[in-house]
Parts: structure tokens; C-alpha cells; sequence
């Protein structure tokens, strides 16, 4: 496991940009198809509601992740999308994120990217954030 | 009920114990402690239900991640993301409040979800006392939830999380909601463990009643044996040989005399003596004359490996592994530690009816005591269920019986008092003449045949093996044969004096 390898995977992936997307695709590949309430979700992977909302939006519109249409129900099914054109390459990813040392590299990387990427929002401190 | 009207779990040994199956749409509850086997059963029960019964199926999650139910059904030889690969399997990770919420949804995501692969079967794990939304009692509660999985017509299986055992447990408000009730128990034995399952309440349909033992196995999964004592088939409780012509012979020189030409066909044999009389011996001439004669055996040796027996039989001129290599005996050892009964018994059935040996031979039948307890009806329960199977198969059985006392008996099984349920009893004594313990053989009892009780010498000749000597002996034999005592048997004989020796018979 290189940086250089965690840094090519990121960028053919593309979407992933905060943490919290990580864990949420860390969370979905451990439960691929869970029917939960937002609130719930966010317990799981420890962030802030507003985060996982927004964390939900960006894999769900990368088509890494289908989530049930809004209903009457307040849960709502999550079903991972491995299949996707992203697919080989969240996998890969996914693979070394499924240590402690490899999931704080792709962290490290991804804040790395936060913080010198044009597309930065002045998010400063994630790690906070992060469980 | 119709076969098609039940729904076969596939599960080894459950379906035969359920009758069949459990009737289609039945709610059942899986209840049990942590630990007992109530996952393993529900994944099994989808699995197969898959794969060898073309029902697709959904498994619910409230704890156990998918992934790991996953790697852990891989144990078993279950491939469950193949199943999910095909779209006859979907894992839903859920919350139990949910979970409840969403069955009482006319338009239930969860059961369109199950819908869309067409599936048959539910398996929800780990559901805990339903508390009521609006306050109600628990038993309202589960049958809505019951109402709303019956709704879809599938079977489902809902794994109840228990800490009580026993009465309490079985006092549960699901219980009286759920069609099929079926309860998981781990106990202590000694110091090992046992598992057991017992079909508490099944609608519908008639099933085995009472706790049959079950253990999981790698690569397989679970292994159900109904308890011993279950009645089998009404062939089995029936059978019995009539053919009063046919014998079995011994293959013990001069013992065939003794018994009218040799054993009945099918009839139950024991041979009762301490250890060292000579019981293993003959149960390896019977063996041997059997397959002299091209019939098969079978021999269950509880005390000594497979090697040692080898060994014995050779040091009488027996080569019993070329009898196996040629299929006219079988070896089967067992070694009595942590016995589980319904197993052991449910693997002599499984010998049995796959090699179908036409002898049997039981060493030995003491050993059963010890384990399972000559108190309980366990041994004789167990002696019982052996006794009607070699029945059913029509196989002449001798089972060994080591009783304690060395010289002479005061009772033929001690504490194991299943005399009454065999056909022949044989006595093997040691008896002290002089400075030497000689061997003694009596014909205590043969059921339908007349006998003589008389007691006679044997002996074990290495490289030839047992056999009883004429009561008159040569005369160039310089000892005094059994004729010239009285009272062999009674642990004090006396000497005859010369003129009152009969004459031989």
C-alpha cells in the first residue's frame, strides 16, 4: 500500500472527498443493503447529521450507492452499487481502508487533497469529526 | 398434510423430526440463549431453502453485519454472496424499530424488496421482546408483526433472543402468537456440553416430541439426531425372526452344540463376564465365521482402538483388516468420552443401513453403562432402540458385558437390568481349581430353544482361539474336568468324590 496507489485510486474514483465518505462506503460495504433512518446511519459511522446528508448525496449521485425513493417511511434502503463503473476501483480502495493504518492513509490523503485541491472549502478540521 | 403443503428446512435430521416439514406460512420461533445455535439454524434454513428448493429467501440483521454472517456461513460451505450474485438470497442490515414499523406498512419497502426475488422464505435474527408502539402488551405486539410477514405468504423463522431457560422461557407472549415454537438449549453434561432441540409446538402437523441432540458442524452445519428413545418406524418395533430353522453359528468349536446349532436369526446374544474371560475373543470367531460363510459383520469396539483389536484378532489366527479390505467386516470405534447418545446411536443406524451387516457385534455393552449412568433409563432406553434396529435389519447380535466379579456371579447385569430384553445370555467365568483360573462357559439362557445350563470348560489356545472342551476330557489330560465338582459357579466348589462323578452327556 503506497500513497502514491491510495492517490490514483482517489483519483479515478473521482467523488470521494470528505471522510465521512469513506466511512459511509466502508459502513455500506460491510452492509450492503441496510434499511436505516438518517439519524441511526449517523450513529453507525459517527459524523454529524448535515454530513452524512451530505456524504449520502455525493456517492449516491457518483452511483457508488441506490437509496430507496422518499416516502412515507422514515427509513430509507441503502443498496451498494459495486457493479458501478467506479466499482473495481471503490473496491480496491475499499480493500485497504479495511485496516486501521489503511483507512487513516485514504483519510490522510483525502484531507491531503481537501486542503491543497481547488475545490476545497476551507474545511480545516475533519480529523475532529472523524471517530 | 400433503408433502407440498410442508416446507422442508433441509436441515440434516430436522425434517425428520418435523415429520416432513413445517407447514407453509407458519410463523416459527426460534427460541434459545445466546450461543445455542439460533443463527446458524435460521441462515441454514434460508440457505437451503435456496439452494435446494429453488425458494428464494431474505435474511434480517439487527447486529451481526453481513459481511461476517457471511464469512461465518463460509464455515459451513454456505457461499451466500453467490446466492445474493443469483438474486435468490437479499441480507438486510436493519433496526429492530424499523424493522417492526415497517411490517405494519401496507407498502413495506422490506417486503417489496423480499418480493422482488420472489422469496419463500424469511429469516429474521435476533428480535427481542416486542415492546407495543402505543404501550400495549408484547403479545399484541408479535402478532402484528406475525400478521404483517403472514400478509406475503412467506414462511419465516424469527431467532428470539432469550436470557430465561427452562418454565420461564417457556412462559413468553410470542409463544403463544408463533404457529411453530422450536427450542435451542445448551446444558452441561459432566464437564463437557450438550446441545439439544425440541419442537416445543408446531400447528398443523404432527412432529417428534421431546429434546433430541444436535451439533454443528464445519463444512455441513447443523446435525440433528433424534433422541433414541423416539419411536421409529412401526416395521421396527415389530420385527422379530420366526424363521425357527435358520441358525447363526457361533464359530466357536463346541459352542454350536451348546446352543442348538448356533443363535437364532436376528435374536439378541449377551455374553456376560469379567474382564479377561474371553468375550472379545469370541465376538472375533463370530465375526470370523460369519465371513467363512460370506456374511457381513459389524463390530462397535468402545474400549479398545481399531489397532489393538487388529492385533488380538491376529494373535488368534484372525486376519480381520483382510476381512474389512473385502467388505465382510467393518470397524467401528468409537471411544467413549463425552458420549452423545442420539449421535452414536444415529451413526450405528447409518452403518447399519448402508453396510447391512448380517452380525453385529457390541463390545461393550458395560461400557454404554458407564457413560450414560445405570440409574437413569438413558442405557436402557438406548439398549432398547439397538436392540428393535438389529431387529428391523434381521442381524444376529452378541453384546458383551463385562460384569465385576471375579470369581462366580450373584447377578448376571449388576445394576444394568436389561436381561429381560435379550434372547440369549451366556456366562463367561473364571473358575479356580488348584493354583489355576480355568475357564468356564454356561448357557444361562436361549429364548425358544431348550438348554441344559450346564457349565463347561473352554479354552484360549494362541493362534486358534476359543474353544469348549467336551465335558469328558481325554484321558491322557491329567486335569480333573468340571464333571468331577460340584458347585462351579458358586465361587466355592467342591470335588466330587470319584464314585459320584456322573456319567459324560
Amino acid at each position: 500500500m503506497t500513497a502514491k496507489r491510495i492517490g490514483d485510486l482517489l483519483d479515478r474514483i473521482e467523488c470521494l472527498r470528505h471522510p465521512c465518505d469513506l466511512d459511509l462506503l466502508l459502513f455500506f460495504s460491510r452492509h450492503p443493503r441496510a434499511y436505516l433512518i438518517t439519524e441511526r446511519l449517523a450513529e453507525y459511522v459517527g459524523y454529524e447529521l448535515p454530513q452524512v446528508a451530505q456524504s449520502l448525496e455525493t456517492v449516491i449521485t457518483a452511483g457508488l450507492l441506490r437509496r430507496s425513493p422518499d416516502s412515507t417511511h422514515p427509513a430509507r434502503l441503502y443498496v451498494l452499487t459495486p457493479g458501478s463503473t467506479r466499482g473495481g476501483w471503490l473496491s480496491s480502495l475499499l480493500r485497504i481502508a479495511a485496516t486501521r493504518k489503511g483507512r487513516l492513509a485514504v483519510i490522510h490523503a483525502l484531507k491531503q487533497r481537501q486542503s491543497s485541491g481547488p475545490s476545497a472549502d476551507g474545511e480545516s478540521g475533519p480529523v475532529a469529526a472523524v471517530k | 398434510m400433503p408433502e407440498s403443503d410442508l416446507v422442508k428446512t433441509g436441515i440434516k435430521g430436522l425434517d425428520e423430526i418435523l415429520f416432513g416439514g413445517i407447514p407453509r406460512g407458519n410463523i416459527i420461533l426460534l427460541a434459545g440463549t445466546a450461543g445455542t445455535g439460533k443463527t446458524t439454524l435460521g441462515v441454514e434454513f434460508v440457505y437451503r431453502g435456496a439452494r435446494q428448493f429453488n425458494e428464494p429467501g431474505v435474511i434480517v440483521l439487527f447486529e451481526v453485519a453481513p459481511d461476517k454472517l457471511i464469512r461465518d456461513a463460509a464455515l459451513f460451505g454456505w457461499d451466500l454472496r453467490e446466492l445474493e450474485r443469483d438474486g435468490r438470497l437479499k441480507m438486510v442490515f436493519t433496526t429492530r424499530q424499523v424493522f417492526q414499523q415497517e411490517l405494519l406498512q401496507a407498502d413495506s419497502v422490506l417486503l417489496a424488496e423480499a418480493a422482488e426475488i420472489g422469496a419463500r422464505r424469511i429469516f429474521v435474527d435476533g428480535l427481542v421482546r416486542l415492546p407495543e408502539p402505543n404501550g400495549g402488551e408484547p403479545r399484541e405486539a408479535f402478532h402484528l408483526l406475525a400478521e404483517g410477514l403472514h400478509r406475503e405468504n412467506m414462511t419465516a423463522m424469527l431467532a428470539l433472543e432469550s436470557t430465561m431457560v427452562g418454565p420461564a422461557a417457556a412462559r413468553a407472549p410470542e409463544e403463544f402468537v408463533a404457529d411453530t415454537i422450536i427450542q435451542l438449549t445448551i446444558e452441561p453434561v459432566q464437564r463437557a456440553v450438550l446441545r439439544s432441540v425440541e419442537v416445543a409446538k408446531s400447528r398443523g402437523h404432527e412432529y417428534a416430541l421431546g429434546r433430541h441432540s444436535f451439533r454443528i458442524v464445519n463444512g455441513q452445519g447443523l446435525e440433528i439426531y433424534r433422541r433414541v428413545q423416539a419411536p421409529r418406524s412401526l416395521q421396527r418395533e415389530g420385527s422379530a425372526a420366526f424363521d425357527t430353522t435358520a441358525r447363526v453359528a457361533t464359530g466357536i468349536p463346541g459352542l454350536d452344540e451348546l446352543v442348538n446349532g448356533g443363535y437364532f436369526v436376528a435374536s439378541t446374544t449377551l455374553v456376560v463376564g469379567i474382564s479377561g474371560a474371553g468375550k472379545s475373543v469370541m465376538a472375533l470367531q463370530f465375526i470370523a465365521e460369519g465371513a467363512r460363510r460370506g456374511e457381513r459383520s459389524l463390530m462397535i469396539t468402545l474400549d479398545e482402538p481399531p489397532g489393538q483389536v487388529l492385533r488380538n484378532a491376529q494373535s488368534i489366527g484372525i486376519d480381520l483388516q483382510s476381512l474389512i479390505d473385502r467388505r465382510l467386516a467393518h470397524l467401528w470405534y468409537e471411544p467413549p468420552q463425552e458420549f452423545e447418545i442420539d449421535r452414536h446411536f444415529a451413526q450405528i443406524e447409518a452403518i447399519v443401513e448402508d453396510f447391512k451387516p448380517q452380525r453385529v457385534v457390541i463390545d461393550s455393552l458395560s461400557t454404554y453403562g458407564s457413560s450414560l449412568g445405570a440409574t437413569e433409563r438413558s442405557f436402557r432406553d438406548f439398549f432398547h432402540a439397538i436392540v428393535a434396529l438389529m431387529k428391523e435389519h434381521q442381524v444376529t447380535a452378541v453384546y458383551n458385558h463385562e460384569n465385576p466379579e471375579m470369581l462366580g456371579m450373584s447377578s448376571m447385569m449388576g445394576e444394568f437390568k436389561v436381561s429381560s430384553l435379550v434372547d440369549n445370555i451366556i456366562l463367561m467365568n473364571w473358575v479356580e481349581l488348584g493354583d489355576t483360573f480355568r475357564h468356564a462357559l454356561t448357557v444361562a439362557k436361549m429364548r425358544g430353544m431348550p438348554t441344559s445350563r450346564t457349565t463347561h470348560e473352554c479354552e484360549v489356545v494362541n493362534g486358534e482361539g476359543m474353544k469348549v472342551l467336551p465335558r469328558r476330557l481325554a484321558v491322557a489330560v491329567p486335569s480333573v474336568p468340571f464333571a468331577g465338582y460340584l458347585g462351579l459357579i458358586s465361587r466355592a466348589p467342591e470335588r466330587r468324590a470319584p464314585k459320584e462323578v456322573p456319567e459324560a452327556s
